[in-house]
Formats: C-alpha cells, structure tokens, sequence
C-alpha cells in the first residue's frame, strides 16, 4: 500500500512537476529555436590582432555555448574611424535581429565631445554587457626613489598618444590633482612605444592597462627596481562614487594613493572631473551592444548569457591567463545608465573638457 | 648558453612540435603569397587555436607561420610586381622585370635561397647577439629614430630612375599621405574632408597594391602580351642560376642579413622599412647601377635577404624584454602571456630552453619553406608564358580582395583605383613611383618621432649632441653625396627606358606635374588653417620643399613639351604620339571595366560583381569562348566566397539588391 501511495504521490508530483514546467519548457524551447543553426556576427573596430580584437575572440568562444540554441560565433573586424566605424555601422546598417552585434572597445571620449566621425548613439543601442580593462599609472625610479617622492621631482615627463586618449585624459587629471609638477609629452604610437620610452628613461610616468602592467612593465621594470607603481584608476559604483578593483591587488586606488601623500581626500575641479569622466570613458572598456531596434527579448537572452560567461569557470581560466586577472564585467543596467551618462554634458563640464584638452595641443 | 640552445633544438623536433611547426609553414606559404594577408593578420587569425596548446607546440605553429611569410610573399612580387606582404615591396622593382625577361626561376631561385639564408643568419646572429641586445636598442630613443627615418628617405637618391627632382617630389606626396587622419601628436584630424574612411589615414597595403599591381596588369591587358615579353625558348633560364647569382654576390647576402637582422631588432621599423635599406644599400654599394630596376638580381638578393632575418631580430626583444617591435612581434607577445609566460629575465634564464625553440623554429622554418618553394618554382614560373589575358582577372580578383582586407570598406578599392590609375600615368610619364611607398612606410615615424624629440629634447639641441644621431647623420650626407654624384656622372644623352622613372613622355609628365602642384598648393593653403602648431608643422614643412620642386618640374615638362609639339610639327601631332606611346585609349577602357566592376559592386555586391567581371574580361579582351569563361567565373566565384568570405570572414560590401 505504501508503494502504490508513493507510486501515485510520485506520479501527481512528477505531473504536478510536468504541468508546471511547461510554460518554461517552452520558453527556454523558444529561445533555444531563434538561434539554433545561425551565426552571430560580432563586430569588432579594431584590427586582427589587437587586444580589442582579442578579448572579442576570447569571449565569443565561450558566448556562443551560452546562448540557447548554441549559435556559431564569428568576429568580424570593421576598423576605421578611429574606432567609430564599428558603432556607426551597427546603428546604420547591420540588422536589428540579435545575429549582429558589436562589441568593442567604446569611444566614450568622442561620444561626450562630440567629435567627428561618430554617429551613432550609444544611449539608442541595447547595452547587454561591458568588460573593463583596469588601467594603473607608474613612474619610473630614474628622478625618484618612492611614490611620495612625486609631490616633490622635478623634470617628469608623462607620455602619451593624445590629448584625447582616455589614458593621456586621465592621467592628466590624476596628476594635476595632485600638484604634480610634470611636462606632458605626447605622439606616441601606443602603450608598448610608451613603455619603450620609460625604459630608454626618455619619459618617466605612463597609463598602462593593467595585463601590460603586469606582463611587461612589472618583470622587466618594477621587479629590477626601475618603476614604481602608483595608483590604479577605480571603478565607479552605481552611486556615482569610485571603488577601489579588486584585481589591482595591492596598487592602490588613486583616491588612496592621494590620501597617502597629501593627507586628505582628493578635491579640486581636476578630481571633480576625473571622477566625472571615469564611468564614461573608463569604466567600459568593451562594450557589447545590439543595434538599436533589436528586439527586447533576444536582447535579454543576450544579457543573460553574456552574464553567464562571466561565470564561466572556462573562460574565467582562459580570461587569467590572457589578462592576468579577470575583467570586471558590468551588467546591462548599469552599463546603460553609463551609456546614457555620454550624453548628459553639462555646458560647463563639456568647456572644461574641451579648454584642458586644447590646453597642451 | 649551449647547453639551452641543444635543449632548445631537441624541444623544436620533438613530437608534436615539429608536426605543429610543418602545418604552421604551409599555411605560412599561404598567407605569404596572398595578396593583403600578411604575417601579422595570420597570428591574429591562428592565435585563438594556440588557446590549451603548450608553449612550445604553440609557438612552432605561430613561428611557423611567421616566419615564412617574408619567404612566399616573394611568389606574387616577382611573378605579378604585386607584394605579398609589406615586406616584398623593394623586391618588385628588379625581380617583376627579371620575369618580364623571362628569368622568373632564376629570381625565385635566388629568392628563396637568401630567404633561407637570411632566416637561418638572422636566427643565429640572434642568439649570438643576446648581450649586446639590450644597450643596442637603448641606444635608439626618438631622435636616433627620426635621423634613422630621414636615412631612409634618402634612399629616394637611388630609386629615382631618371629625374632626382620627381623623385623627391613624389617622396613629398608620399610624405602628405601619410598626414591625413588624426595628428598623433594632436589628436587633431587632417584633411579628411568629413570622410570618415580618412579618419583613421589611408591604408598602405591597397595603396601599394593599386600602385604597384594595376599598372602593370593593365598593361599586360593593353598590349595583349604574357608577364614574360620573352618566349620561354630563347630567354628562359632556370633555378640553379639564381642559386649561382647567391653565391657570385655572397657578401651583399651578408651584408642585408645583418642589415634585417640589427634594423630588425629595433622597435618600430618593421619589414617594410628594412628591405628598403637593403635594396639602398645594394644600389649604393654596386659599381654598375646601370641594371637596377630594370632586372638587377642584386635587387632581389638584398631585400629578400633582409625581409627574413628581420623576423628572427625582431623576435628577442619582444621575448627577452616585452619589447614589440611590430604588430606582428606585438601578437606574439600576446601569445606569450596566453601562454602563462612573462617575458623578461625568466625568458633568458629558466625559460632559455623555450626561447632558443623559437629561435630553431624560425631557423628550420626558413629552410623547410625555402625548399619546398625551390622545388615548387620550376612549375610557377610556367606563368610568366601564360596568355596574359588569362592571367589579368584572376590576378586582379586577388589584387582587389587583398586591398579589401585592409578595413573592409569600399573605400579600400577607391583608394587601390586611385593609386592604379596615378601609377599608370606615373609609369607613362616617367615619374619614379617607389619614393611614394618608401615615403608612406616612412612618413609617420618621421613626423612622431620629429614631434617627441622637440618635446623631450627642445627644439635643436638634440640634433647635435647625441653620439648616435650624429654617426647617422653622417651616413646621412654621405647618401645624399652619392646620390647626386650619380646624378652628375649620369649619361644624359641616354634614352633608354628601362626601369622607374625612365620613361620620356613630356605631355603625359605634364598634367601629373601640374595634379601635384594644385594638390601641394591647396594642401598648404588648408594647413594655415590649422590652430594648432604641431598639427600643421609636418605637413606644412613637407609642402615648403615640394612647392618649388614642383614649380621647377613644371618649367622642365613645359619646355619638354614644346620641344616635343616643334618636333612632331604641332600639337596634335604630338598629343597623338603621346596618347598612342602611353596606350591612354585601351588604358582607359580597361579603366572603365574597373569602374563598371566597382559599380556592379554597389548593386549587387563582390560575389556578383567579380565572376561577372571575370566572365566579361575573358569573353571581350581575351576572346575565350563563353563556358570557359563561365568556368574561370565560377571557379572566382567560389575561391572568393570560400577564402575571403567563410575562412577569413570578411564583410562583404553592403549592396543595393541584396542589403
């Protein structure tokens, strides 16, 4: 008797279970059907090769096996323009239909001021999920033999590629904050001519991102005594207020940093708009969005696996080994609220901005 | 040191090394002899499969590949004048005319041999030099690298054919290339013409491949000949006698290894740059010049020599310091630290074993390459007597599709069209076209590095108080000394008109002359409207010396033509002779079918445009009948939407009917 109750019990609940599980059965049936058999083309604005190009790669391989239906993943590069082609290709021609997506590194400078070349709109394109490539500044030991010394050097000479780089932006602000007292010099084809300058003693402060850091800058520089680290530039949180990443390990946050040598928190109209700046030009690094018009629901399957490769054990392995460290992911909701963030310029904000950059051309 | 090289080779040969290292040369020859690949773009795409490998499989199928691209990109330089990869670039200007002559084997056979000597050299000189690696390359900062840029542009001296004037001239139109788009230094964007193409400045390779490549598939099609002018019966010649030409020349093979293997070590001067210095360096160092450009193997020995041992210079820094020296050396980097490893000190110590792996990877590569080519060549050169009209549209369906790769944009095909019909007209006229690329490849290391020394180092200072800046602007004066010595000894009463810039074509010269002087004066007049100083100080100092150069040609082509319209008894006459010398009706019909190929292109996009083009050309210029013609087309068809379209994934243009 006892069985034959279980049997039935079973039976009601297995039902039961069926019965209520089949609208999910369905959608996840649905959603599996869209993609299966089809390829997703993802749009990279950088060329074959290049870190962008790379991380699109690397994400695409795992992507594609969390997405229902497990579609086939292909990168297509689109450079150009700066690295606005990509955007203004996917908000003009490619279509709307979840197949076609970009992910590239955002022009978040170009975006807030305007600049020519960019039509499209970042705040029109579903965002479904960003990567930020953590960024440090350090010196190297050729004019001073520790951080606090930077208050104090004479003759530094900060590098860059030009004054509207995020890295030469920032780092700007960052020591200008400071009262560093530094000549900035700038033209350099990118960050591995930077760091060959350092080397050479040319030049004595750079903004790397942090797998060069910790690839090149810290075997060959840090560790022989020849670089200090300083700072690493941090996140911003969703109360607008920066948080010192994790994956920095021990380089300080730069709101640290500058607690350490000055005594007091940072101020000041430059750390005013370093802090304004960092979430819009800094914070996303890649971006992937849809073109605008893609439908809302196939942008939700998108968010949801994007976020589930983040999770992903295998890409996480993956993602250590190219970077060094995981890339922070940034969710969809926040990452549209930076997107919309590009385009909510104050007049004053947009002068300064525009005053400081033309300040050192 | 010996004990890590031994271990180094047993880890190169062992298993599966040596099959990942075999299957990484073989496409190595593929990306090689494409058209718009490159070396680069093939670690791009082989990168992601190195993902779980271990390092030394890993690099063996990257190095693989690498390495020998600089020895296949010889095939499409010397068979079709179009480069392979940027490195080839020098090795056209003799080794296309040695085909033209019937010599194609005796150039791949000297080719591929210097390729693996240069390879092999380069390696080895390589690890030999891992002490001195390090102060050699500190002592180069950005003065060292401007003065090394202008050295280089001086070898405009040697590549000038007939007229060091135009020869100059057109390095200055190379050099304003080069500063459209956004100013380094700036940030600033420089006559883009809100053509956002520009923005990101004009690509080299579809430059290079309309320059060069279109001129002369064009004339194949004009004058309905084969790449070679001569029969195979009286003017063949074989592989054994480029071999021969190696060992007659030994010492200028040394010479450009060691020129690509130190130039190589240098960050920032990539192949491009360092097959120019040899082919420089075997024109100044030859007693007879006479030859070069017009099939001189010296021209094909010294580049191709230097373009392989470059890729071994360039590999220690990169592994031994984090230093990249090129987009190529940069992706290897990458590969490095996918790989769990770090360059640096760990690289020359516990990881010695590794890194002379790599350095046997690209010494066995080379010679493996290098024989598989010799014993392919016999039958490649076999192209060279093929009808040429066979020949024009598959040639050009590749030429096309290679500039395509640069961004996959139309504005690639604009660019190579443009650059086509200039090089035609440049051809015509005796205008020198490689000073243009020598200019391109060397114009924006130039202007950054000129910008970054009055920044670091004040305005002039620096141009005379550092060592090496001075040694190399010795070099410098000596160049320039040679090369109007050669200008003075030349024999002006020859007309012979072999080689670049020889041809004598007064009233095609003269409209080239006067294109280039608006071009220059409306140029100058744009940079006094830049705000910024470093914006407009490059362009505008280049546009200072061209003004009155062109100015000068000017007078020198007016007074050719009325020389010219009194000999031919009048203007017409004259117009006519010129027209009939430079081919300008068939040239220009052959224009249209490009233009009508790229219009076909906005309608209904490449996989419709090029069969047709293809079908169309070998029914009206080459009288083939309709299905051999239809075969050729589909066989197009299906080599661009397999290769260019599902391998190497290219967006194809958005078109009309089919968007």
């Amino acid at each position: 008797m006892f069985k034959a109750r279980t049997a039935f019990s079973t039976t009601l609940l297995v039902s039961g279970a069926l019965l209520c599980g089949v609208p999910a059965l369905q959608g996840a049936a649905q959603q599996a059907a869209y993609f299966e058999g089809e390829r997703v083309t993802i749009y990279v604005g950088r060329t074959p090769g290049s870190g962008g190009d790379l991380a699109a790669r690397l994400f695409a391989e795992h992507w594609q096996r969390h997405i229902p239906g497990e579609p086939t993943m292909i990168v297509q590069n689109l450079p150009g323009g700066g690295g606005t082609r990509v955007f203004n290709y996917a908000a003009e021609v490619a279509d709307a239909d979840g197949l076609h997506l970009v992910f590239s590194p955002t022009a978040g400078v170009e975006a807030v001021l305007k600049m020519p070349g960019l039509r499209a709109n970042f705040a029109e394109m579903p965002f479904i999920g960003g990567l930020m490539s953590p960024n440090m500044a350090y010196v190297s030991t050729g004019k001073l033999s520790s951080a606090e010394d930077l208050l104090t050097a004479e003759g530094l000479r900060f590098a860059g590629q030009n004054p509207i780089a995020r890295f030469d932006l920032l780092g700007r602000l960052a020591l200008d904050a400071l009262g560093v007292d530094y000549q900035y010099v700038t033209g350099f084809q990118g960050g591995a001519d930077v760091f060959n300058a350092v080397r050479r003693g040319e030049v004595d402060i750079q903004v790397a991102s942090l797998g060069q850091y910790r690839f090149s800058i810290e075997p060959t520089l840090v560790e022989e005594g020849l670089a200090i680290p300083l700072w690493h530039n941090p996140g911003t949180g969703p109360d607008g207020e920066p948080y010192a990443l994790e994956v920095a390990g021990d380089i300080p946050s730069y709101m640290e940093f500058y607690e350490s040598v000055k005594g007091e928190p940072p101020s000041g109209r430059e750390y005013e708009m370093f802090k304004w700046l960092l979430p819009r030009v800094n914070d996303i690094v890649y971006a992937a969005m849809a073109p605008p018009g893609t439908p809302d629901d196939v942008v939700e399957i998108l968010r949801e696996s994007f976020g589930a490769v983040t999770q992903d054990p295998e890409y996480r392995q993956e993602a250590i080994k190219m970077y060094g460290f995981e890339l922070p992911p940034i969710g969809a909701e926040q990452g549209s609220e930076m997107m919309r963030g590009l385009y909510d310029v104050p007049e004053d904000v947009e002068a300064f901005l525009r005053e400081y950059i033309d300040r050192v051309r | 040191m010996i004990e890590g090289m031994l271990d180094g080779l047993a880890l190169s040969l062992g298993w599966p090394s040596i099959g990942f290292l075999m299957l990484g040369i073989f496409v190595g020859i593929w990306v090689g002899a494409v058209p718009g690949l490159g070396g680069a773009m093939g670690l791009a795409l082989m990168l992601p499969f190195t993902f779980g490998m271990d390092p030394v499989p890993a690099f063996a199928l990257l190095l693989g590949m690498y390495a020998v691209t600089s020895t296949s990109d010889s095939i499409s330089a010397i068979m079709f004048g179009i480069p392979g990869t940027v490195a080839s670039q020098a090795t056209i200007l003799d080794g296309y005319p040695l085909t033209k002559k019937g010599q194609a084997a005796r150039a791949f056979g000297a080719a591929y041999t210097v390729s693996a000597f240069g390879g092999v050299v380069g390696a080895l000189l390589l690890a030999a030099s891992l002490p001195i690696v390090l102060p050699f390359i500190n002592a180069f900062g950005v003065p060292e690298f401007f003065m090394l840029s202008v050295l280089g542009l001086t070898m405009v001296g040697v590549l000038s054919g007939r007229s060091l004037l135009k020869g100059i001239t057109v390095a200055c139109f190379g050099l304003l290339l080069t500063t459209v788009g956004y100013a380094n230094a700036t940030g600033v964007p420089r006559f883009y013409f809100g053509i956002d193409y520009l923005l990101d400045g004009i690509p080299i390779i579809p430059i290079v491949l309309g320059l060069f490549g279109i001129p002369e598939l064009m004339e194949i099609a004009v004058k309905n000949t084969s790449i070679s002018r001569v029969a195979p019966e009286t003017g063949g010649s074989r592989l054994l006698d480029g071999i021969k030409d190696v060992i007659e020349h030994r010492w200028l093979t040394v010479r450009s290894a060691l020129i690509g293997t130190y130039v190589g070590m240098l960050p920032g001067l990539g192949a491009a740059i360092v097959d120019w210095v040899a082919y420089g360096h075997a024109v100044q160092s030859a007693r007879d010049k006479s030859q070069f450009g017009s099939g001189d193997i010296r021209g094909v020995i010294a580049p191709e020599t230097a373009n392989n041992a470059h890729k071994a210079g360039a590999l220690i820094p990169t592994v031994a310091f984090g230093i990249p020296g090129s987009i190529g050396t940069a992706i290897l980097l990458g590969a490095l630290v996918i790989q769990g490893l770090r360059p640096g000190p760990d690289m020359l110590t516990i990881n010695l074993d590794l890194t002379f792996s790599m350095v046997w990877a690209i010494a066995i590569a080379n010679l493996v390459a290098a024989g598989l080519l010799l014993a392919f060549s016999s039958q490649l050169q076999k192209i060279a007597f093929l009808p040429g009209h066979l020949v024009v549209p598959g040639v050009m369906v590749v030429l096309l599709m290679g500039a395509w790769i640069a961004t996959n944009s139309i504005g690639d095909w604009w660019v190579a069209l443009a650059m086509g019909t200039l090089g035609y007209i440049m051809k015509q006229g005796g205008w020198p076209r490689p000073p243009l690329i020598l200019a391109l490849v060397l114009g924006v290391l130039m202007e950054d590095n000129y910008q970054l020394s009055t920044q670091i180092y004040g305005e002039y200072a620096w141009l005379y108080n550092r060592p090496v800046v001075l040694v190399i602007e010795a070099l410098i004066l000596i160049t320039v000394l040679l090369a109007l010595w050669g200008v003075i000894k030349a024999n002006p009463k020859s007309d012979a008109e072999a080689g670049e810039g020889t041809a004598i074509n007064p009233l095609v010269s003269l409209p080239i002359t006067v294109v280039l002087l608006a071009t220059f004066a409306v140029a100058y007049w744009i940079t006094t409207g830049f705000a910024q100083r470093a914006t407009a100080q490059f362009p505008h100092a280049v546009l200072v010396i061209a003004l009155p150069l062109t100015l000068l040609i000017l007078l020198q082509d007016s007074r050719a033509v009325l020389g010219a319209v009194r000999a031919a008894d009048g203007f017409g006459a004259a117009f006519s002779t010129a027209v009939k010398k430079a081919d300008l009706p068939a040239s220009l019909t052959f224009l249209g079918f490009l233009l009508a190929l790229f219009g076909l292109t906005y309608v209904a996009g490449q996989l419709v445009a090029l069969p047709v083009f293809v079908f169309a050309y070998l029914v009206t210029w080459g009288s083939y009948r309709w299905p051999a013609a239809l075969a050729y087309a589909v066989t197009t068809l299906l080599l661009v939407w397999a290769f260019y379209g599902q391998l190497m994934n290219l967006l194809f243009q958005d078109s009309w009917l089919f968007s």
